[in-house]
């Protein structure tokens, strides 16, 4: 049975989980075209998901309440 | 002849930031003053930094001699492989999320210093809390190594530039200068210390990347004019570094290499926050909704590490700095040969200073991660009665002596493959994992039969290292060849590691064992 305070590391998990699908689709992006900035495919899609993981990361923090913890 | 835009005001310009850097750091030990006689006082700033400081102390380990000299330094000799530092950041973190709450929790909860004293408790092991401590210190020095490297190529650019001569003499009286400044500078003011100067660092390298990254592009005709110059040079450059007369892969990623590009980003993500000093940061966090908010915000500086890492593709732009690359046949190099030919003499200065203290202060933080462990962990283990103020006083002695042992670590691997000696630690550190970072989810592994996983990890692991690295004579690679392709040797130990760990401790359940944890559930994830 999963706990109660466990909410925010399932939370996490899934979104760690989600992370390594989107930097891990090969296929899709690496490829030296299109080029974004002069800078191939491969480098400019993985650039702009440490954005994605950002906030991905910073929103299941903010939205996620651990239960039991002391404010 | 001098090289680039290197002159004495670039040289006034380093030596006055450095000696601003080192007044901070002798005055951080009066600031918030705590009784730094005390070891957890010492090591931890007095567990009192807030997150805004907390995020500048962990994004301060991320801008290291790794990511301005080791990263690219690898894309330039090998190509878009050595980008697997993008992914690892990312994952890194969210590894992070997943495990140091818990830990900065339970050792809150039952006063902790180091992951070793968690473990301690939580298998009921000492055996096991020592041989977490030990890798943990023996991971740490090829990665202080690394930052060694990081600073002795600023150097070497920098009198190269003065001088027009190279000399070996010259570069080593002003690496054991440095070496110095730092060992007083670790020894009087701790973390503390080392946080308030990550602050500054932290200010130089973004001036220094953002500018660089801006700057360049738009002058040398960006990125485009970079890769189409590298598909004509590249085979030069393949040739004076590895002496392989073939054109290095840049545009993207071989398919061939993305076994080996997946795994060395998740095995060093799962290596990251089981570093010792990875841990003395976390716990140091006053808060622990601090301590979320501001890991979860730490992929942010991931993206100046990409750019640094595409710094060694942008050389291509800058023919004479790549010629001196070419030249001096060394990788390492990269990053501050394009500082030197592209900027003004007074930005050379600054910028060259941020790399090098973006080595100095990891290596202080390190250090002083490795003397809790070795002092609190092994050495009190045999020897008990040690007084608080003859431990701290061993602590400060140890974290000065580590680094000039890690100065050794600097022969085994070449500067360009500098990268591979961060490789090396984090196969050896991941091994920790199991009762580390399990160890906070489950108490049903079994102490002995984690100790035996360990064991099985560790030896496993250096008999790969050894046999990947035969034909080479020195450190070269941390892939070994499998049926699925090269994986990264710390994934393969791992899983003989894990293996060893569930069976063991399900043979020992069936053997009638149950779990005798000093730690109950609920202190690791509720403040008591």
């Amino acid at each position: 049975m999963i706990h109660m305070n466990g909410k925010f590391y399932i939370a996490m998990g899934i979104a760690f989980l989600i992370d390594i699908i989107i930097y891990s689709i090969f296929p899709y992006f690496n490829t030296a075209t299109p080029s974004i900035g002069g800078l191939t495919l491969f480098y400019s899609y993985q650039i702009i998901l440490l954005l994605v993981s950002t906030i991905l990361f910073a929103a299941v923090v903010l939205v996620v309440r651990e239960n039991g913890s002391k404010r | 002849m001098a090289l680039g835009n290197i002159d004495t005001v670039s040289v006034a310009v380093f030596v006055v930031l450095f000696a601003i850097f080192a007044f901070l750091g002798f005055w951080a030990s009066r600031w918030r003053k705590g009784d730094l006689s005390k070891i957890d006082e010492w090591g931890l700033g007095g567990r009192r930094l807030g997150w805004l400081l907390v995020w500048f102390l962990m994004g301060a380990d991320l801008f290291t001699a790794y990511t301005f000299i080791a990263v690219p330094s690898g894309m330039l000799a090998n190509g878009a492989f050595y980008f697997f530092a993008v992914p690892y950041v990312a994952w890194g973190f969210a590894i992070a999320l997943l495990t140091m709450p818990r830990l900065w929790t339970v050792s809150k909860n039952k006063g902790y210093v180091t992951a070793s004293d968690f473990v301690k408790d939580r298998f009921n092991s000492k055996s096991l809390a020592i041989a977490v401590a030990l890798t943990g210190v023996v991971a740490e020095l090829p990665y202080i190594a690394l930052q060694i490297i990081g600073m002795q190529a600023v150097l070497a650019v920098l009198l190269v530039g003065l001088t027009g001569v190279a000399s070996k003499t010259v570069l080593d009286v002003a690496l054991a200068l440095a070496f110095i400044v730092l060992a007083l500078f670790t020894f009087t003011s701790g973390l503390r210390g080392a946080a308030l100067t990550g602050v500054m660092k932290d200010i130089l390298i973004w001036i220094t990347v953002l500018t660089v990254i801006v700057y360049v592009p738009l002058a040398y005709g960006g990125f485009a004019a970079a890769f189409n110059n590298a598909l004509h040079n590249s085979v030069t450059v393949n040739y004076a570094i590895n002496h392989v007369k073939k054109p290095i892969p840049y545009s993207f990623l071989p398919p061939t290499l993305i076994p080996a590009y997946f795994s060395t980003a998740l095995g060093s993500a799962l290596a990251l926050y089981l570093y010792p000093h990875a841990i003395n940061g976390s716990l140091s966090s006053e808060d622990k909704n601090k301590l979320k908010l501001g890991t979860s915000l730490l992929p942010v500086y991931g993206v100046g590490l990409a750019l640094l890492a595409l710094f060694g593709i942008l050389i291509y732009a800058v023919p004479s700095a790549l010629a001196l690359v070419v030249k001096l046949a060394n990788g390492a190099v990269t990053v501050p040969a394009l500082v030197a030919f592209t900027m003004p003499d007074w930005f050379v200065g600054l910028a060259f200073l941020a790399i090098f203290i973006g080595g100095l202060v990891p290596a202080a933080i390190m250090a002083i991660g490795v003397a809790n462990l070795l002092v609190r962990n092994v050495i009190k283990e045999f020897k008990k009665d040690l007084d608080p103020r003859t431990e701290s006083t061993l602590a400060k002695i140890i974290s000065t002596i580590f680094k000039f042992v890690a100065l050794g670590f600097v022969f085994v691997v070449p500067a360009t493959y500098a990268i591979q000696l961060q490789l090396l630690g984090g196969i050896l550190i991941s091994q920790t994992l199991p009762p580390v970072f399990l160890g906070l989810y489950t108490k049903r592994l079994n102490g002995y039969a984690t100790f035996a996983g360990w064991g099985a990890g560790i030896l496993s692991a250096i008999a790969l290292i050894v046999e990947a690295n035969a034909k080479f004579g020195v450190i070269k690679t941390s892939l070994f060849s499998t049926p699925l392709g090269p994986i990264y040797i710390a994934i393969i130990a791992l899983a003989i590691n894990l293996a060893v760990s569930v069976v063991g401790s399900a043979i020992a359940s069936m053997a009638g064992w149950r779990p005798e944890t000093k730690i109950k559930e609920e202190e690791i994830t509720k403040e008591m």
